[in-house]
């Protein structure tokens, strides 16, 4: 995993990039599935193309933040779109985020992406601790997040937007520390 | 160049470094690579990294435009779609795509905002094409956007390291109006 001068992060399968509009007309017929939205806090369902812009927009406007790093997961054999993954800052450290479209899951594209935020994160970014929640009925992300080596940290109620009603949550976390073993391992 | 022509189901774009795997992929395929003259075979990183250094230059130079053809549904690359200069008001127009992207009406559809460009933006007085006499999808693609026979010529492939008889077509700027406006 390295990180370009282009602020791209390549891993052996994909390539993480900054989403562009031209991404749209990928980005809506992955997003716009209930089965996607519903693990997510903030997808809205039905997602439509005015989501896109203004997911789009939204990053605009936070890009010279420096708080949130949102990049499209792409696949480098075909530079198909499958996903998106960002990290958030927030009190109590940066927040992993991401999600994949159907057809590309259970192939460990998450777990390879995820990683590359993770290094990024620690790397680039000098974060002390990445944490991330997964909605209970969604076990498939906590074995992505377990792989990285995230720990549980506790249970919270969080609201998601796809269902309209809060979801137990698994909050998970990753030091640095433990960051640094795995990485050496 | 931020001109990124759009078509029901294409979106054209300067093609960059990030394409080089699907890049590679696609031109390092002997079937697609012995169509076209100047793609040698077996076709590398390395190759196509000079080949977008040129790209890149020629399109500052404003002698060449090569348009990385993506699919807009998910973002594939399939192909490429290019218009170079050549004598007098004559423009070169060619392409090429990955096998798995064949016979889907990709090629027509991307080609017709690139000769637009051509005629409409750089001038073009002609767009020129060959298609070697073994591809005759290529030629029925060429046939089906108005382009007609001027002659034959033996023309080298790298690919195969042999020459190629290749027929050479031709649309003029009035031909092109024509077809539009039918």
């Amino acid at each position: 995993m390295c990180l370009t001068e282009s602020g791209f992060l390549e891993s052996e399968r994909l390539l993480l990039r900054r989403p562009e509009r031209r991404d749209i007309p990928a980005i809506v017929p992955l997003a716009n599935d209930y089965d996607v939205a519903k693990n997510l806090s903030t997808m809205p369902h039905p997602y439509t193309a005015q989501d896109g812009e203004a997911f789009l927009a939204r990053l605009d406007e936070k890009r010279d933040n420096r708080t949130d790093f949102v990049f499209a997961i792409t696949r480098k054999a075909d530079c198909v779109y499958m996903g998106s993954i960002g990290l958030h800052q927030r009190d109590e450290g940066y927040e992993l985020g991401y999600w994949l479209g159907k057809p590309y899951w259970s192939q460990g594209y998450a777990t390879e992406a995820a990683w590359s935020l993770v290094v990024f994160a620690f790397d680039a970014l000098n974060a002390d601790l990445v944490w991330a929640g997964w909605f209970h009925d969604n076990p498939r992300s906590g074995n992505v997040l377990a792989k990285l080596g995230c720990v549980p940290k506790g249970f919270d109620k969080r609201h998601c937007l796809a269902r309209g009603m809060d979801i137990g949550c698994n909050l998970v976390t990753l030091s640095r520390e433990t960051f640094c073993v795995r990485r050496a391992a | 160049m931020s001109f990124h022509p759009t078509t029901q189901r294409l979106i054209l774009r300067p093609p960059t470094l990030t394409d080089m795997p699907a890049f590679v992929a696609i031109l390092n395929d002997f079937a697609v690579a012995k169509n076209l003259q100047k793609v040698p075979h077996p076709y590398t990183g390395t190759l196509f990294r000079e080949d977008l250094a040129r790209i890149d230059a020629e399109r500052c130079n404003g002698t060449d435009f090569a348009f990385a053809v993506t699919r807009a549904m998910d973002g594939a690359l399939i192909g490429l779609c290019a218009v170079n200069r050549g004598r007098g008001g004559d423009w070169e127009f060619g392409y090429w795509y990955g096998r798995t992207y064949w016979g889907q009406g990709y090629a027509m559809e991307a080609a017709r905002p690139v000769m637009r460009f051509a005629f409409d933006d750089m001038g073009a007085e002609r767009l020129t094409a060959g298609w070697f006499d073994d591809n005759p999808a290529s030629g029925a693609v060429l046939h089906k956007l108005g382009f007609a026979i001027t002659g034959m010529a033996r023309v080298r492939s790298m690919a195969r390291g042999a020459e190629v008889l290749s027929n050479r077509v031709q649309l003029t700027r009035e031909q092109f109006a024509r077809k539009k406006a039918a």
